[in-house]
């Protein structure tokens, strides 16, 4: 049901305005930031942002390989797609996740992001039921544990406790305890009376 | 493009049917004909600037205020503007969302109580998130306006502030996806947009808190420099 967001940054307004149209035109993409120079890019690989468009000839090569790792330290989950106007060399290339050509037509640059989409989606299609152990921890959200006391009763590291919260809260895309709570109850895994 | 008070105002609701929310939060009334931006602006005293600012804020998300934009503002006005938002909000969308989650609560047993609680503690929430608001932060900006000094600091305020949109987020969740199906579909439906536009409008005016109140007052701290 979520939108995929995407960044832009480059340098022309005609490029970033066509890109942003093209891409509006499609209902399942959204673009949520645009940044006109390099040196304005915080909070370009957040986690809200799922796809990002960068003009390389806005770094040096050097710089564009690191940046790039950047960005992917920051948020794993990024796809990086390049626009290019001109011939970008191999080495260069290899960094990107997709290329962009400035000729290509709309409904070719909408497919290659939805290649990307389609990956995300199929990805948690896989996962939509939680497992027994999410159920577990679900339950002890609902009952107003902390994660600590969550990992001391079920004998798990605090660290496994909160992956296993986060996984509960992709899956759901419910992130308030309150909102968990009900969820646990709609699905019979606890009764009312044994919510604190 | 960006709107300009030369405008007849029904073109910009024509590219942006949200921006009728500004017109009661200004207090300008409905019945415009064919008057320009700055004609209907005149008619209840609202500076056109900040109209303007406002309407191109709300409606174009890569429209970032300029230095001229952000110093022009009338303060007095901004804050009469999210103060009316802040009521509008409270006051009349989640009253009347809250209608229908009770309509909806009451149908289903089991984690009716619940739901009902769970929104109950979201309106008083959101009650207590512009309260903040109301009571520290737009008294600061006023003070700093007229050139008085105030014990409050932008930095303090806007630590003590959260998020409010990610339990309205579950709502929809919980509304759509997770209650059993037989429980009221059509009610259901409709609620569902309803908070959809409201959490819509809300994000908007997180963006105008960011990009044009924070900005200004800001400046108002850094002695209008």
């Amino acid at each position: 049901m979520s939108k995929t967001n995407i960044a832009i940054l480059e340098s022309s307004s005609i490029i970033v305005e066509g890109l942003q149209k093209i891409i509006e035109n499609s209902p399942e993409f959204k673009v949520t930031k645009v940044f006109r120079s390099y040196s304005f890019t915080h909070g370009i690989a957040l986690p809200s942002v799922q796809i990002l468009i960068v003009n390389p000839r806005l770094f040096g090569e050097f710089n564009l390989a690191k940046q790039v790792q950047d960005w992917k330290n920051e948020n794993e989950s990024l796809h990086i797609f390049a626009i290019v106007s001109s011939y970008l060399s191999a080495k260069s290339t290899a960094l990107f996740d997709g290329v962009i050509e400035l000729e290509e037509d709309p409904s070719s640059i909408l497919s290659k992001l939805r290649n990307y989409s389609e990956i995300k989606s199929n990805s948690s299609a896989e996962s939509c039921d939680l497992s027994q152990r999410e159920k577990e921890v679900l339950v002890l959200v609902a009952k107003g544990f902390t994660n600590k006391e969550i990992a001391d009763q079920l004998n798990i590291s605090i660290h496994t406790a909160i992956a296993h919260r986060k996984n509960i809260t992709s899956k759901t895309n419910i992130k308030s305890i309150s909102g968990l709570t009900i969820y646990a109850l709609l699905n019979n895994l606890i009764s009312q009376d044994e919510i604190r | 493009m960006r709107f300009t008070e030369k405008q007849k105002l029904e073109e910009l609701l024509a590219i942006n049917p949200q921006l009728i929310l500004m017109l009661p939060r200004f207090d300008m009334k409905l019945g415009f004909g064919e008057k320009r931006v700055d004609e209907v602006c005149r008619l209840s005293n609202v500076p056109i600037s900040l109209f303007l600012l406002l309407c191109n804020v709300y409606t174009y998300d890569d429209y970032e205020p300029s230095e001229e934009d952000i110093k022009s503002i009338n303060g007095k006005w901004l804050v009469k503007y999210l103060i009316a938002s802040h009521d509008f909000y409270l006051n009349h969308r989640l009253k009347h969302i809250e209608k229908h989650v009770e309509k909806i609560a009451n149908s289903a047993e089991k984690v009716g109580n619940v739901l009902m609680s769970f929104f109950k503690k979201y309106e008083d929430e959101v009650a207590k998130h512009f309260m903040t608001e109301e009571s520290s932060l737009f008294p600061h900006l006023l003070k700093l306006e007229e050139g008085e000094s105030s014990k409050y600091k932008l930095q303090d305020i806007l630590e003590m502030h959260d998020n409010i949109e990610d339990q309205l987020s579950d709502l929809t969740n919980i509304i759509i996806k997770y209650l059993p199906p037989e429980i009221m579909p059509n009610e259901r439906i409709g609620v569902w947009f309803d908070i959809i536009q409201l959490s819509k409008d809300l994000i908007k005016h997180a963006v105008v808190e960011e990009k044009i109140l924070i900005p200004y007052v800001n400046w108002l701290e850094g002695g209008k420099k």
